[in-house]
């Protein structure tokens, strides 16, 4: 290689990633996430409770495990684009404590509505997988009965949209 | 592909780092309410996700499908009509279970069944359909038809 493929500006933001300014929670959280599911796992034993499956926790770790690989990739990429994004922002908003609040429901607004966007009102089982995943989403909306669809603007996913719009 | 619904974020102003940091907050706060053994939390059901708010959300019982989408607060499904508070006997899962552990197939089992139901039309119309339609179409074919 002639050095060109780390020489291009999106890979340049993308290496200055590494470089921590707030350390990742997630991986700080590991230990926590362990020591959690260990006490639920001896109080459901005490409680003679039937919560644990080795096959479905051990699946679940797995995905967990393959998913905080796969953010390390996607985070940067993210990054970039809201980076670049950021350049034609409408406010300035620096880390006060204000922002944090309002960027707390800011937050969790986005979160919230992206199901009801990506599957109810597009309605598309296909979309739904591409803007979130299939584990989750998709599956759920397969099924019958009226509440089942969302034609038009009929469906929740558009009450929404409307709110937003 | 979910960034696109939080780039209204970084164009309003918050910086870049504070919408990837809050995201993570969100998802550790998550962790807490994915448990059968915290019952309910009084007055805290009101504002915040709870883990029987979100017990709700993995529940495959028709009335609580498509319910409880909160990360931190549970106001936004009240203000949008998608809540539902726990009442029956929450039964996890899919609406149409994988019967699998492995994680690929989790991962992907619904791109495999799109694939799959490619090749039952024979129109290029109908193809579409299944790549674009509504996920719950098959599935209301199958009622129509006294199938199900």
């Amino acid at each position: 290689m002639d050095g060109s493929l780390i020489n291009c500006n999106f890979c340049a933001t993308l290496l200055e990633l590494n470089m921590p300014q707030i350390p990742n929670l997630i991986h700080l959280a590991i230990p926590g996430f362990i020591l959690l599911l260990v006490l639920e796992a001896v109080a459901a034993a005490v409680m003679r409770r039937d919560l644990y499956e080795f096959k479905d926790t051990a699946a679940s770790l797995t995905m967990g495990t393959g998913n905080v690989l796969i953010e390390l990739l996607a985070k940067a990429a993210v990054f970039a684009i809201f980076t670049f994004i950021h350049r034609f922002a409408i406010f300035s908003i620096g880390y006060q404590w204000w922002a944090w609040l309002l960027v707390v429901f800011a937050d969790d607004l986005s979160y919230s509505i992206a199901p009801a966007m990506s599957a109810g009102c597009s309605g598309h089982r296909t979309w739904s997988i591409i803007l979130l995943n299939a584990t989750t989403w998709a599956p759920r909306y397969d099924r019958p009965g009226p509440e089942a669809s969302c034609r038009g603007s009929s469906g929740y996913g558009c009450r929404w949209l409307a709110f937003l719009l | 592909m979910s960034w696109i619904f939080w780039l209204w974020m970084p164009l309003v102003g918050f910086p870049p780092l504070m919408v990837l940091t809050m995201q993570a907050i969100s998802l550790l706060y998550q962790f807490w309410i994915h448990t059968e053994l915290v019952g309910r939390m009084g007055p805290l059901e009101m504002a915040l996700n709870t883990p029987s708010h979100h017990r709700v959300h993995h529940g495959t019982n028709q009335r609580y499908l498509d319910r409880n989408h909160a990360g931190i607060l549970i106001v936004w499904d009240r203000m949008f009509g998608t809540f539902e508070p726990e009442q029956e006997q929450v039964v996890y899962g899919l609406t149409r279970n994988i019967n699998s552990y492995n994680p690929l197939r989790i991962a992907f089992h619904e791109w495999i069944d799109i694939w799959r139901d490619l090749h039952e039309p024979t129109t290029f119309r109908g193809k579409m359909a299944v790549i674009f339609g509504r996920p719950g179409r098959k599935v209301e074919r199958a009622a129509h038809a006294g199938q199900l």
